[in-house]
Parts: structure tokens; C-alpha cells; sequence
């Protein structure tokens, strides 16, 4: 979603704010006759971008205006930012290594992936400080890898990618391999390439 | 009707009508574009039709889009700036990853 360093701040028209105050006041949103304060537009690493104001009565509403310059109100900022899921996934060919490990192993790989799937969302500059890439992939000449090393605990790791899915506002940890006391960056290159030939006709290191 | 638009920058359209085996291909295709673009599968977030889901393990938030599901020709999407862009149509594959949700819950951004 958004990301607070990402924030920008925009002046809104006239012809904008009397709109928006328009729909305010036709919804009902707000009881007070001065509805309209601090309008932010926000914009999001992913190019998205959406716009925020406050009511009088302090809740911060989102809006959307269309290329026809309607007004669409979208929801309470807060309900909105809660509605984002994090899912953590198996891939077949992991699935078999890591039903082996214990269930105190399995459960800490998975904590340690909600926490990494937490931190790619609420801290990206954090996230990608702990977030190894000992080799990079070009997929299909147009995009680049989302696949990451992480360690989990003394000298077991895992491969995982890590996609932000704003279609169904989720973000994906997909856990590819878990591995010990191996050369990180022949097993990374090993997984990743068995990974991408299954989906891109053309995967380049780079 | 609100519709969400599709950008087809590289000619995804027109080497469609190139590649596509048959009639019945190319009139899935057409269906294919019609869910892509119907703001109502976006809203509800469900694709009958395409079953778009993520791309895993690529950046730019790559999408894939079933044109027929028995042949595996599919589509790849790109979403920029609320716009689907089209970005490749692919032949079939012999099957697809098989992925297992083992852990699901919300986040909450401060």
C-alpha cells in the first residue's frame, strides 16, 4: 500500500475542494457544516495514488474522482488500510523438505515469513536491508526479480519471493526452499531458475 | 458502465489474431478482454472467465489471465497506475505451479 516517506502533498482546485465538499455534505459523511481540511494525495511505490481529507469531526475520508471529474467516496481511510491480507504460500516442490523439519521449525519459518511479508509493506527501506539477492533474474526482458534469501535462525534459510497484489490487496510470500550449510548462491540460483522456467519463456541472470 | 482500462502498448491485441490456433480461441480472447475490463469482476475481485491471479516472483506486479483454460494459452498483465497494461499472450503449458496457502491474515498499515 502506501508508504509515509512515499507522501506527497498536492493543493487541490477550487473547483476540486467544492466537489468534494459537495459529495461530503450529499453522503452525510460529516454533520459539520466546515467539512473540508487538510486534503493530502498520497502516492504509492507501485504508482498508485489516491486522495485523503479530513472532516471537521478528525476522520480521514478517501476519495477517487474519475476522468469525468466525479467525486467517488471510497471508505475511511482506517477501515481501508486494514483491509490488506498477508498469505504465506508453499511451492509443491518446497512443500516435501518442509513437512520433514519439526513443527517448532516449520512454525518459526512461518513467523519469520509474516514478519518479512509485514516489513515489505510497513518498512520497504528495512525490508530490503535484510532481504539478500545473490542473483538477479530478468524475466521475459520486461521484469525483474521479486525472489529474496532470508535466514531464518543460525544456518537455515529460505528462498521466498515477496509480490505485492493490489488486484486482490493482499501481499504473497511464496516459500520456495528451505536449506542449511549450502552455497547460498548456487541453491538461490538453482531454485530460481527451476522456478521461472516453469512461467517466463525467457529468464536471464544479470 | 464503469469499465477498467486496458492498455495494449506492444500490440498484444494484433499479434493475437496472428498466433491463436482457431475461431473459438480468438472469440475466447474477445471474451477474455471483456471480464478484464467489466469493473464488477474487479470490485467483487473474482474471474470466472480468466481466473487473473499474481504472477509470483516478479516486481511489477504481473498478472495472468486463462484465454482458454483446456489449451493454456494465457495472457500477461501489468498493473500500472490502476491501468491493466497487456504485456504478452503466451502459448499453453502442460500445467501450472501448484501453490498451498498455509498461513492467512490481515495486516495492519499504521
Amino acid at each position: 500500500m502506501t508508504n509515509e516517506q512515499e507522501l506527497i502533498s498536492k493543493a487541490v482546485s477550487d473547483r476540486e475542494l467544492s466537489e468534494i465538499t459537495k459529495v461530503i455534505r450529499k453522503n452525510k459523511i460529516s454533520e459539520w457544516d466546515e467539512v473540508v481540511y487538510d486534503h493530502e494525495e498520497w502516492h504509492s511505490s507501485d504508482g498508485n495514488s489516491f486522495q485523503t481529507l479530513k472532516t471537521a469531526d478528525d476522520t480521514e475520508y478517501v476519495f477517487e474522482m474519475n476522468s469525468d471529474c466525479e467525486v467517488g467516496v471510497l471508505g475511511k481511510l482506517y477501515d481501508l488500510m486494514a483491509d490488506l491480507d498477508l498469505v504465506i504460500e508453499l511451492d509443491d516442490d518446497c512443500e516435501h523438505t518442509f513437512r520433514k523439519l519439526s513443527e517448532k521449525e516449520q512454525d518459526e519459518i512461518v513467523k519469520k515469513a509474516e514478519y518479512y511479508g509485514e516489513l515489505f509493506v510497513t518498512d520497504r527501506t528495512a525490508f530490503l536491508k535484510d532481504a539478500h539477492q545473490p542473483v538477479r533474474f530478468r524475466l521475459d526482458d520486461k521484469f525483474d526479480s521479486s525472489l529474496y534469501c532470508f535466514r531464518i535462525n543460525g544456518d537455515t534459510r529460505i528462498i521466498a519471493s515477496v509480490d505485492d497484489d493490489p488486484i486482490f490487496k493482499s501481499v504473497i510470500v511464496t516459500l520456495l526452499s528451505v536449506f542449511r550449510d549450502r552455497d547460498m548462491k548456487e541453491k538461490f540460483r538453482s531454485v530460481a531458475q527451476s522456478f521461472y522456467r516453469r512461467q517466463f519463456a525467457d529468464v536471464k541472470q544479470i | 458502465m464503469q469499465t477498467k482500462t486496458l492498455v495494449d502498448e506492444h500490440g498484444i491485441i494484433s499479434e493475437a489474431c496472428r498466433i491463436l490456433p482457431d475461431d473459438s480461441h480468438k472469440i475466447s480472447f474477445m471474451e477474455a478482454l471483456g471480464e478484464l475490463e467489466d469493473n464488477e469482476c474487479h470490485k467483487s475481485r473474482t474471474f470466472p472467465k480468466t481466473r487473473m491471479h499474481p504472477v509470483r516472483g516478479a516486481k511489477q506486479k504481473v498478472y495472468r489471465a486463462d484465454i482458454d483454460k483446456i489449451s493454456g494459452w494465457r495472457l500477461h498483465l501489468q498493473l500500472i497506475e490502476s491501468k491493466l497494461y497487456l504485456r504478452d499472450i503466451i502459448e499453453g503449458q502442460k500445467h501450472d505451479d501448484v501453490l498451498k496457502v498455509i498461513r492467512r491474515k490481515k495486516i495492519r498499515y499504521e
